[in-house]
């Protein structure tokens, strides 16, 4: 039986940006499920590229925010770390009150 | 790999966790139930709602524990005592939050203690000793940490607000005004009173009439009605999930009813004897933080008893705790580095 045909059409790289999102996949929903969602966003993009056709809707911009959002759970809704002057003075005001 | 700060609250109902080296922390929440591995099966271990789910198999003293499980999983009774710290359950959480930093080396592990445990300076030296050095976790896992630091839970409360506090107000109170931060724990409530910044060790403490008094009064109260009992346990999941509902012989039962008129007869009875045991002058509070696992359920105790002052509950508030020692700890080491840099240049 002949071999199926294939032929990269795409080639999904994974960069800085995104490797968050890759750790948190592959902790969360196991290297499996991770795979397949890498594999679903691969899709993706060959779809917007026109290589495929589909009915599926596309993503919208929402999602992809929740997507994000839910790789950095506990990092957006945290303010950041300052240390302006007032700031020093705080904690050091309150140390000097602790043993 | 090797963390600078790790940031750790070990509770009776939840183990948090804040790290990383960033400007913003990792969180992670895991309930604080410790048993024997295979007493819970092959079960996926960890907590409800926005919580970190982790099966974690620690090793403390050649035993092995799971942790991060639901209380409700297990048979035996929470520990409740003085000793929690000194215990192997509280080594063994240690343990699974160091293993979820993924970290070999750490520099500085910041933790607290009950306020009236931390009064006791044999006491906080003994448990920075048990923490420090190298820790075997699991086989062949060995953890290795430089320094700890431990200070009073409510005191992360009290950081955490200056860094996360909704309004840039509350910053210029916590600095020259008199502030409250009441943490409602499992078992204690705790208490801390600053002065323009400061702790005031004299008028903070602990009192024992925490969540686990309004649980009791709910399972008490429920059994008193319908002739049956129910666990406290189950109560506090009720609470947690929010649904405010529990299956009472195959029936949903609201026990929403139950739990107000509990927190009205725990709670404000509870922070009234603080302030008269301390004999301290409630008027003269300019803002109570209310921050950990009770802090929802203390507001309307706090509005009652605090008529004047403002009255502000942290955001996340069970991890407001965690996120101040590593905020405080964090600031230490980012303003010496800065320190450093500007003095090679």
């Amino acid at each position: 039986m002949d071999a199926t045909q294939s032929r990269i059409l795409v080639r999904v790289k994974v960069d800085d940006t995104h490797t968050d999102l890759l750790a948190h996949l592959m902790r969360y929903q196991g290297r499996r499920r991770a795979k397949r969602i890498v594999f679903l966003a691969a899709l993706g993009l060959l779809v917007e590229r026109g290589a495929l056709t589909t009915n599926m809707i596309p993503i919208v911009e929402q999602d992809a925010a929740a997507i994000d959002a839910a790789a950095n759970s506990g990092k957006k809704e945290l303010k950041p770390l300052t240390t302006q002057p007032d700031d020093i003075a705080f904690l050091a005001t309150l140390r000097k009150s602790l043993p | 790999m090797k963390a600078g700060v790790v940031a750790i609250d070990i509770g009776y109902s939840n183990t948090k966790l804040a790290h990383g080296d960033a400007l913003v922390p990792e969180v992670k929440i895991i309930p604080s139930g410790v048993c024997a591995p295979d007493s819970v099966g092959g079960r996926v271990i960890g907590g409800g709602t926005g919580k970190t789910n982790q099966n974690l198999i620690v090793t403390v003293g050649g035993n092995e524990f799971a942790v991060g499980i639901e209380q409700t999983q297990i048979k035996q009774k929470r520990q409740r005592n003085p000793n929690y710290p000194f215990t192997e359950q509280y080594l063994a959480l240690y343990y699974g939050g160091l293993s979820l930093t993924r970290a070999s080396e750490v520099d500085t592990v910041v933790t607290g203690l009950p306020v009236e445990q931390y009064q006791n300076a044999s006491t906080v030296s003994r448990l920075a000793a048990r923490l420090r050095g190298e820790h075997e976790i699991a086989p062949g896992r060995v953890v290795s940490v430089r320094e700890v630091y431990v200070t009073a839970q409510p005191v992360g409360a009290f950081v955490d607000m200056h860094f996360q506090g909704a309004q840039s107000k509350y910053r210029e109170i916590m600095s020259r005004g008199r502030v409250l931060v009441l943490d409602p724990g499992f078992h204690t409530v705790d208490w801390a009173f600053f002065d323009q910044g400061s702790l005031l060790k004299s008028v903070s403490g602990s009192n024992a009439a925490a969540m686990s008094s309004v649980m009791e009064c709910v399972s008490v109260s429920i059994e008193y009605d319908l002739g049956d009992k129910v666990t406290i346990e189950r109560v506090e999941q009720a609470l947690r999930s929010d649904s405010h509902s529990i299956l009472f012989h195959g029936e949903e039962l609201n026990i929403s009813g139950y739990i107000e008129t509990a927190l009205d007869a725990v709670n404000t009875d509870a922070i009234t004897d603080l302030l008269n045991a301390k004999n301290l002058d409630r008027e003269q509070i300019d803002l109570v933080v209310l921050a950990g696992g009770g802090a929802n359920y203390y507001r309307r105790a706090a509005e009652k008893v605090f008529p004047g002052s403002r009255i502000e509950i942290s955001s996340s508030p069970v991890a407001a705790n965690v996120r101040g020692y590593w905020y405080m700890e964090r600031a230490r080491c980012v303003a010496a580095n800065s320190a450093a840099s500007t003095q090679v240049k």
